[in-house]
């Protein structure tokens, strides 16, 4: 039979372990940001041709619409599709990444020039891209799939 | 036994008791020392261990002073569960410290070399600095318990001189 005082202090050794773990249990309880709370768009895609061929660039906006802020690490970018001036489609896999080291407060937003930069000869019309944002914890977010179309002239 | 017999007697034994009271309570103070030693040297290596998985981007949104709340109320309670003198605590948490500092100095100079473990060491264990704080509470609240378990005052008692 263990005695009161044994009882007592084994149970004070399992309140400081579960007192220790408590931290690594806090992501679980705090806020969490899907990727539907990551808006993002894609505007004034534009080739610029050098003499190795042309680079896509744009501005990737990312709104967060999360209770908590956004700390975001990485923008991965998936190009898988090239759709030509001449309506024919080629299957690509051009992977980029741009490190973006940045936080966007809750209800804020961001703007990120980013530049593709495995070069074309031929500008394709239009592109098909998956957008992924690499949070600070790790995790991975892939906010936009879709078509970039690379003939939008933009305003003066 | 004659007259001077029971006088000697009566003279002699209590200082006896005395003596084997204060040699017993002599070995009980070193064990409580020695297994306080023990105690914050595994409590300072896993402390250092679970500082080390901070580090991981998985936890990096935890605030890191929940992870200092954590440690020290860790420190607390393990040594008021396992000391029950202030000195004991205190030795216990500057053991602890020690442990986790040797901890974390070893990890860091085996895996980025001893200079970088030297700079980073410092920044990374502030909060080792307040373990002997927090176990020379735990020490007393442990000295406490002790004595309302078993009635006896830890308090040496005065003699009067009349």
């Amino acid at each position: 039979m263990v005695s009161r005082s044994i009882r007592i202090k084994i149970a004070f050794i399992l309140l400081a372990v579960l007192v220790l773990f408590t931290p690594f249990l806090y992501p679980a309880f705090s806020c969490r940001i899907e990727k539907e709370q990551l808006r993002t768009s894609v505007g004034s895609p534009r080739w610029i041709v050098g003499s190795e061929g042309g680079i896509l660039t744009m501005k990737i906006t990312i709104q967060n619409t999360a209770g908590c802020d956004a700390n975001i690490e990485l923008l991965q970018f998936t190009m898988y599709r090239l759709i030509n001036p001449d309506n024919t489609t080629e299957d690509v896999s051009l992977n980029d990444s741009q490190a973006v080291h940045t936080t966007i407060p809750a209800g804020g937003n961001i703007t990120v020039n980013f530049a593709f930069e495995q070069p074309f000869k031929v500008g394709p019309r239009a592109v098909l891209v998956r957008i992924a944002i690499i949070l600070q914890d790790g995790s991975s977010l892939e906010v936009f799939d879709g078509a970039i179309d690379t003939t939008v002239r933009q305003k003066p | 036994m004659n007259d001077l017999q029971l006088r000697l007697w009566l003279l002699t034994t209590p200082e006896k008791i005395s003596k084997r009271r204060r040699a017993g309570r002599k070995a009980e103070r070193i064990a409580e020392f020695e297994s306080a030693v023990i105690v914050g040297v595994l409590l300072g290596g896993a402390l250092g261990a679970l500082q080390l998985q901070e580090a991981i981007p998985r936890w990096s949104q935890v605030p890191e002073s929940l992870f200092v709340i954590a440690h020290l109320a860790a420190v607390l309670l393990v040594t008021t569960a396992l000391t029950e003198r202030v000195r004991a605590g205190l030795l216990c948490g500057v053991i602890a410290s020690i442990s986790q500092f040797l901890t974390l100095l070893g990890f860091y100079a085996h895996s980025y070399g001893i200079v970088v473990s030297i700079i980073v060491i410092p920044l990374q264990s502030l909060r080792i600095l307040t373990y002997p704080l927090a176990g020379v509470i735990g020490g007393y609240i442990g000295n406490r318990i002790a004595e309302a378990w078993s009635g006896r005052s830890s308090r040496p008692i005065r003699r009067v001189n009349r």
